[in-house]
């Protein structure tokens, strides 16, 4: 029998989809339900962050920041400060570097609420997208109240933060970490250990530690590959050599290594570990008391030179390397995001998926739009 | 209203009236008769229903997220549905350039026929019943099948590939899950001895024990089977792939508009209530009341026994919805024939031996029944103790308004 | 063996876990949602809910604005235009801490773009009596553009600016030439005490008046 005819059906996941994470669009050959070929098309929101760099000053570059990647805004702030701040040579105090980690542990927390309701929602189950989103706006309410914003902080400045914590703020965050530790085991029992969630997840696409490296992975996605890497602990920066904390890896456990179910458990852990992080920070704060971590206003003009400084964001490795001509705005600014090489890994991933698996892949891999365009 | 006869002597009673001999005259009155008393159902009875079950699941489903739920239009939202029905009438009604403008047209009929035809036997009481087919349970499962061809051709005349993924799919799951549902059904068909609906319920009690589902361990596992192949049948999570949002935007609705979009979510909304219904009276004791009910208050206390079961069941699938995740395609098609059509044809095995071997009146079935019940009751206090456990975990602060 | 056990397992697993996750989403009906239903069933009135460093609409103080352009030249965006005149000096007090603070200048015209601003604070910051700040409105939106785009000094204030600087501008215009008056008279006296050896001033070429200072 004459085996049966079948043509190729070339699809279009457009920039109008409900679950590529923003706009993106991917152009696919399917044979049936099975991927033959998926080619990402991005740049849909490339807004050229990096040539503002080159037309703004050192400090009105800041609020920029904040829109390379706005689900994480807090950690592309600090590892702006922290670039021009190595170039320049300013000092920073204590105080200033306690409340700086603190709201960037609270903005991980928050990104990564999104990333794991975005993925349960992805793969079907809609109810923990709006318990994460619940918990998000406890951790918005405590950012409005030392920054003003709930998205776009703009909190951290060259030198410092922009406003030392009102009375009280510090107890609000204690009280959160102890509430949300809570909740974070009834998220588990509700979607982390239900059996339709691992089978969708676990052994699909699986990377192995040498492909994530090879890729350029960073962030969860390399850590849920077997990858013992994590910016905060082996290159640290800020005052992250005075804090105890965990990096979860992924494990065999249930699935395989480096499969989705991973990438999915390694940022729940680490949401609980960025809540320890927070509340050893937060109790640090009143030995500082006294410090003014807001500094004086002033036009900045770092000597000379260029440097790339990282830092370890909910999305993997962020880096900005910055080149200072000495005068008061930069030469050039580049930004270096961990969802543009997530992204670039789509298409040698994608060939013998079904479609609803390379929906759990693109949201298992946490990629964002705006930190793929810039 | 026993067997439509109640229509039946008032037509034939007008047209003894007029005088009319003519057989073509008599069938054309008939005809007419029919449409409008099916109309009338139409009107007063399943499209409320509808739409009362969708403000119902978005009240749920909000309540389970921690949010609101509509509730301004009407006191407490109540009148939603109607603005929502509204609203999709009044809209422009698009039909794609390159569609096939005639199968586009004809799709929703066809799936709302599907769901419209199986109110004819379903029995809300015991007098209550449009016509009490004597091959019920049959005519069910036949007249559902137009679910499947009507979705099948809303993906293929809506010209847009993602309208034909979600059209394949949903062809492939429901006639796949077509088979344990009707083994399961058979296995209550094999029990009552007759497939006529209000037969099946007239073999069953009003006590829980004495309900089909706890009558035989085949039979309460056949109620789980029954009720999962259901689930697949009507769409609805964990099985809506056809129509998953997440990956086809809107799957083989996604070309629809206006009121043949509100066509489709009625006879989806419907079909939650026609399963629930189905599971009523084949598991669940149907209309059966105990007998202290005074004789003049039994056919409304049979409707409202009917219809609490109904919606508690219509509960119960809401709940699994808005908690469960999505089933991909291949392990749908293995959940269906590697685990519900063997188990199926071990429930129907199983019953025909126990119909067979076991006689009703030793005390074998009534001790089954009730070790089942038992066993069920405790299976339900468990649970209940795991909700409050999860209260008390997260310090939660309880609040017993339904209504906010 | 094995395989029936897996099966089983599958399906106890299943169960488990399901009924598991049900008792949660189950333990929420239970529970008193968290929506703010906004604007009319709120607990308490909206203002009363933000916080007191809210970023929302800016507003001016014109009264305690020195017009010293910190603002103009620290937006990113270029969405402050300022204007001003020369007036008297006065004394303003400064919103901030309460000290006085000398005011020499006026604004006669201070644009804000509500539609192209940030809210990113960086004009708050620098300013040195607090006059700009943020209010804690947020309901914008408006079918006319030109209603977001804040012209803070109407056309009255502007007329009482000019009036002033030109009041001012006379002042200083009267003072300049008293002080030249004071020091042609005080070189008039000191001329005839000198001795006549001293050769009279040759006549300014260019028509400027006598060089008396």
């Amino acid at each position: 029998m004459a085996t049966l005819q079948t043509q190729e059906m070339e699809l279009n996941m457009g920039p109008h989809h409900p679950s590529t994470h923003g706009v993106i669009r991917f152009i696919l050959k399917t044979d049936g339900e099975i991927i033959s070929e998926c080619k990402p098309d991005v740049g849909y929101l490339h807004r050229s962050i990096e040539k503002i760099g080159e037309l703004t000053t050192y400090n009105g570059f800041m609020p920029y920041t904040d829109r390379i990647d706005y689900v994480a805004a807090m950690s592309a702030n600090f590892v702006w400060a922290l670039a021009v701040e190595k170039l320049g040579g300013y000092e920073v105090t204590r105080r200033a570097e306690l409340l700086r980690v603190i709201t960037t542990e609270l903005g991980r927390i928050s990104s990564h609420l999104v990333a794991v309701g975005t993925m349960a929602m992805d793969v079907g189950a809609v109810t923990p997208f709006p318990y994460a989103l619940r918990e998000r706006e406890r951790v918005n309410d405590l950012l409005e109240e030392i920054c003003g914003a709930r998205l776009t902080f703009n909190y951290h400045r060259i030198g410092g933060v922009g406003w030392d914590m009102p009375a009280g703020w510090d107890k609000k965050v204690l009280t959160f970490c102890d509430s949300f530790e809570k909740i974070l085991e009834e998220f588990d029992r509700l979607i982390t250990g239900n059996h339709i969630f691992i089978e969708r997840l676990a052994k699909v696409c699986v990377i192995s530690p040498e492909d994530a490296v090879d890729w350029c992975f960073t962030g969860p996605n390399l850590r849920a590959s077997g990858v013992d890497w994590d910016l905060r602990r082996d290159e640290p920066y800020s005052i992250y050599k005075d804090v105890k904390f965990a990096v979860p890896l992924g494990t065999s456990d249930v699935g395989v290594l480096g499969d989705s179910y991973n990438r999915f458990v390694v940022r729940v852990i680490e949401m609980g570990e960025a809540a320890k992080i927070a509340r050893q920070c937060v109790l640090m704060l009143p030995e500082t008391d006294g410090q003014n971590p807001v500094p004086k206003p002033k036009t900045l003009k770092p000597a000379k030179g260029e440097c790339y400084v990282r830092t370890e964001a909910p999305r993997g490795e962020m880096g900005i390397f910055v080149v200072s001509d000495g005068s008061d705005k930069a030469w050039r600014v580049k930004a270096r995001t961990g969802s543009f090489c997530a992204m670039g890994a789509v298409e040698a991933l994608s060939p013998g998926l079904m479609l609803a698996d390379l929906v759990a892949l693109i949201a298992s891999f946490d990629v964002v739009a705006p930190e793929i365009d810039r | 209203m026993t067997d439509g006869g109640f229509v039946r002597q008032f037509l034939d009673g007008l047209l003894k009236q007029w005088g009319v001999t003519n057989d073509l005259v008599t069938v054309l009155v008939y005809g007419a008769g029919m449409l409008l008393f099916a109309t009338i159902v139409l009107l007063l009875w399943v499209a409320p229903l509808a739409g009362f079950t969708s403000y119902f699941e978005r009240r749920i489903a909000a309540r389970m997220q921690s949010r609101v739920g509509p509730n301004r239009v009407g006191p407490h939202g109540i009148l939603q549905w109607i603005a929502d029905g509204l609203k999709c009438l009044l809209k422009e009604d698009l039909i794609p350039r390159e569609a096939d403008a005639k199968l586009f047209k004809v799709a929703p009929y066809l799936v709302f026929f599907g769901m419209l035809g199986t109110f004819i036997v379903l029995p809300f009481s015991e007098w209550l019943v449009i016509a009490d087919l004597d091959i019920g349970v049959f005519f069910l499962m036949a007249v559902t099948a137009f679910v499947a061809v009507g979705i099948i051709i809303a993906g293929w005349s809506s010209n847009n590939k993602w309208a034909l993924l979600g059209g394949m799919r949903s062809a492939a799951q429901i006639v796949s899950y077509e088979i344990p549902s009707g083994l399961a059904l058979l296995a209550v068909v094999l029990t009552a001895g007759t497939l006529s609906t209000q037969g099946i319920i007239r073999d069953q009690g009003w006590a829980p024990w004495q309900w089909n589902m706890f009558r035989t361990p085949f039979l309460f596992t056949a109620f789980f089977v029954y009720f999962i192949s259901a689930l697949a049948e009507i769409n609805r999570a964990p099985f809506d792939l056809p129509e998953a949002e997440s990956e086809l935007v809107a799957g083989y609705n996604t070309e629809y508009s206006g009121m043949r979009f509100a066509l489709f979510f009625l006879a989806e909304w419907a079909d939650c209530y026609v399963i629930s219904a189905v599971a009523t009276m084949a598991f669940l004791g149907g209309w059966q009341i105990p007998p202290i009910v005074p004789e003049a208050a039994r056919p409304l206390v049979q409707v409202l026994a009917f219809v609490a079961k109904s919606f508690f069941l219509i509960f119960v699938v809401i709940w699994v919805r808005w908690t469960l995740p999505r089933i991909r395609v291949d392990q749908m098609m293995e959940l269906c024939w590697k685990y519900l059509v063997p188990i199926g044809f071990v429930n129907l095995l199983g019953t025909a031996a126990w119909v067979a071997f076991v006689p009703p009146n030793l005390g074998l079935a009534t001790a089954t029944s009730i070790t089942l019940c038992v066993l069920a009751a405790a299976v339900v206090l468990y649970f209940v103790a795991r909700v409050r456990y999860n209260l008390r975990a997260t310090n939660a602060e309880v609040s017993l308004n339904p209504f906010v | 063996m094995q395989a029936v056990a897996e099966y089983v397992g599958n399906i106890r697993r299943s169960a488990g876990t399901i009924l598991n996750g049900m008792a949660v989403t189950f333990s929420y009906m239970f529970r008193p949602p968290i929506t703010t239903q906004y604007p009319d069933r709120t607990p308490k009135p909206i203002t009363d809910m933000i916080p007191e460093r809210y970023r929302g609409f800016l507003w001016v103080d014109l009264d305690i604005c020195i017009s010293c352009l910190l603002c103009e030249r620290a937006c990113p965006i270029d969405c402050i235009k300022i204007e001003d005149a020369k007036i008297d000096k006065i004394l303003v007090t400064s919103a901030i801490d309460g000290k006085a603070t000398p005011k020499i200048k006026d604004p006669t015209r201070f644009d804000i773009n509500l539609y192209k601003c940030m809210y990113c604070a960086l004009c708050v910051e620098p300013c040195p009596t607090g006059a700009i700040h943020f209010t804690k409105e947020f309901e914008g939106a408006t079918p006319n553009l030109s209603d977001l785009h804040l012209r803070l000094v109407s056309p009255e204030r502007k007329a009482k600016v000019m009036e002033a600087a030109d009041e001012a501008a006379k002042k200083e215009a009267a003072k300049k030439a008293a002080k030249e008056a004071a020091a042609a008279a005080a070189a008039a006296t000191a001329a005839p005490a000198a001795p006549a050896t001293a050769p009279p001033p040759a006549p300014a070429s260019d028509g400027a008046p006598p060089a008396g200072e």
